[in-house]
């Protein structure tokens, strides 16, 4: 093959392994967070991950690494939720026992059911912001849109969860 | 063929009585998309809606809203979603509801300062609902609804719950936390 | 307590299945094998493939009927579902603010 980088060229099987595992959680939990869907999120992380693969080329640093998993994933993400049927999958299948915290609170599960009215990009913001605690300039650069979009998905999605929690009236006290 | 000339009325009659509960939605709507960061456009009739109905009816989990669509002639939705307040010319919503004509009854309205503005429509043929219109708008999001056809506000409302999100409906206990 | 605190632990890191790494590069495999066999055939293989293409495409054009018919339909029962969805959460909206305000 031609058109190899010499990072991809460094780059065999087990290194892009070791590459996968190390960010693995990080891009599977921005699509599981957003998705609220195991299995699509599993399959977003993968065709992330093989996008990487393939575009190995134009990756300069680690950090680089970092923002385009990030961006990509969001919108991968993005594209599920508009092309998929709409029904979030009930929470207990989304977030088996075995990953549940183990206080996991009504808030808690109430905040990821509620994930799932959000529209698209809000639920992509407020994944970077609380998920990868971004702050909004990374997050407009992340997914390039202006600042001002990132504040008002941000307020309006935080005020979405916490009007939706007082409604079912399981805050916690 | 004076049978089928009477038919023929009756038809133009009937198509005529449908296409009243149909509203245009189209004027405007590209302005909205352009400045929406967000939009969705539905528009399902004639077979393409058949066609749903058909498929949502083979999923169990979709049985209810099958129901609701099996017999319905038509399903418009807007919706728009923008980046900041007062984004979209409030005049749409007037133009908008200027083209609900003789036939519709206003059966709710919810006006709040600030927040959201909900008219509900509804076109009756004596006790039955055949067309339902909605109207929500909030500072930052504009949605119209247009459904053409039988339809059970109640079945309607209940179906919140059926996506897999808790409901939002009201409860008979006063609401925890601040009233807006 | 602050009140975004469920928020924050909501949006926690999870791990995907176990086997996840392992997946991938199965897929990246896979990938390089057909990109591998990619390359094209001598002419006289090239005519067979073409012939054996377009018998095939007419196999498939009723076939491929059918799965537009599917895809439409799918596609048209899953903007129906967001339609009701959105219908519904807008009534139950004045339903709710109807609600606060007899409350009070």
């Amino acid at each position: 093959m031609t058109g190899r980088s010499a990072i991809r060229g460094a780059v065999d099987h087990a290194a892009f392994g070791d590459l996968v595992r190390e960010h693995q959680s990080m891009v599977f939990s921005i699509a599981q967070h957003t998705l609220q869907d195991r299995e699509a999120a599993e399959e977003v992380a993968q065709d992330v991950f093989l996008r990487l693969y393939r575009d190995l080329d134009s990756i300069e640093s680690p950090q680089h690494m970092v923002h385009w998993l990030r961006r990509v994933t969001a919108n991968r993400c993005i594209d599920a939720i508009r092309r998929r049927r709409w029904r979030p999958v009930p929470i207990d299948e989304s977030f088996p026992a075995a990953e549940r915290e183990p206080e996991d609170s009504l808030a808690i599960r109430t905040v990821r059911r509620l994930m799932g009215q959000l529209p698209a990009r809000q639920r992509v913001v407020l994944a970077l912001r609380f998920q990868e605690e971004l702050e909004i300039p990374e997050i407009a650069r992340t997914l390039k849109i202006p600042l001002n979009t990132v504040k008002s998905h941000l307020r309006r999605g935080v005020e979405a969860l916490r009007r939706g929690m007082e409604r079912t009236g399981r805050t916690e006290s | 063929m004076r049978k089928m000339i009477v038919m023929m009325f009756a038809f133009a009659l009937f198509a005529g009585t449908l296409s009243a509960q149909k509203i245009a939605f189209d004027v405007d709507t590209r302005e909205l998309s352009e400045k929406a960061i967000e939009t969705v456009e539905v528009t399902l009739d004639g077979e393409i809606l058949k066609l749903a109905s058909k498929f949502l009816a083979a999923d169990e989990q979709d049985a209810e809203a099958a129901a609701m669509i099996r017999g319905l002639q038509g399903i418009y939705v807007r919706s728009y979603t923008f980046a900041e307040d007062g984004a979209y010319d409030a005049g749409t919503i007037g133009r908008f509801r200027s083209r609900i004509g003789t036939g519709w009854q206003k059966i709710v309205n919810v006006k709040s300062a600030g927040q959201e503005n909900v008219e509900i429509y509804t076109h009756l043929k004596g006790d039955a609902i055949t067309g339902l219109v909605v109207i929500a708008a909030e500072p930052r999001e504009l949605t119209l609804v247009n459904i053409v056809g039988p339809i059970d506000l109640a079945k309607l409302s209940s179906l919140e719950g059926q996506f897999g999100v808790p409901r939002i409906s009201a409860s008979t206990e006063k609401p925890a936390g601040k009233v807006k | 307590m602050n009140e975004l605190d469920p928020i924050r632990r909501a949006f926690a890191r999870v791990e995907p299945p176990a086997g996840f790494a392992a997946r991938v590069l199965e897929r990246v495999d896979r990938e390089e094998a057909v990109v591998l066999q990619g390359r094209w055939p001598r002419r006289w293989l090239r005519h067979a493939v073409a012939a054996g293409l377009a018998l095939a495409i007419g196999l498939s054009a009723l076939a491929g009927w059918n799965w537009n018919r599917q895809k439409r339909g799918e596609a048209a029962a899953a903007e129906a579902l967001i339609a009701l969805r959105i219908a519904s959460e807008k009534v139950n909206l004045a339903k709710q603010t109807v609600h606060e305000r007899s409350a009070f």
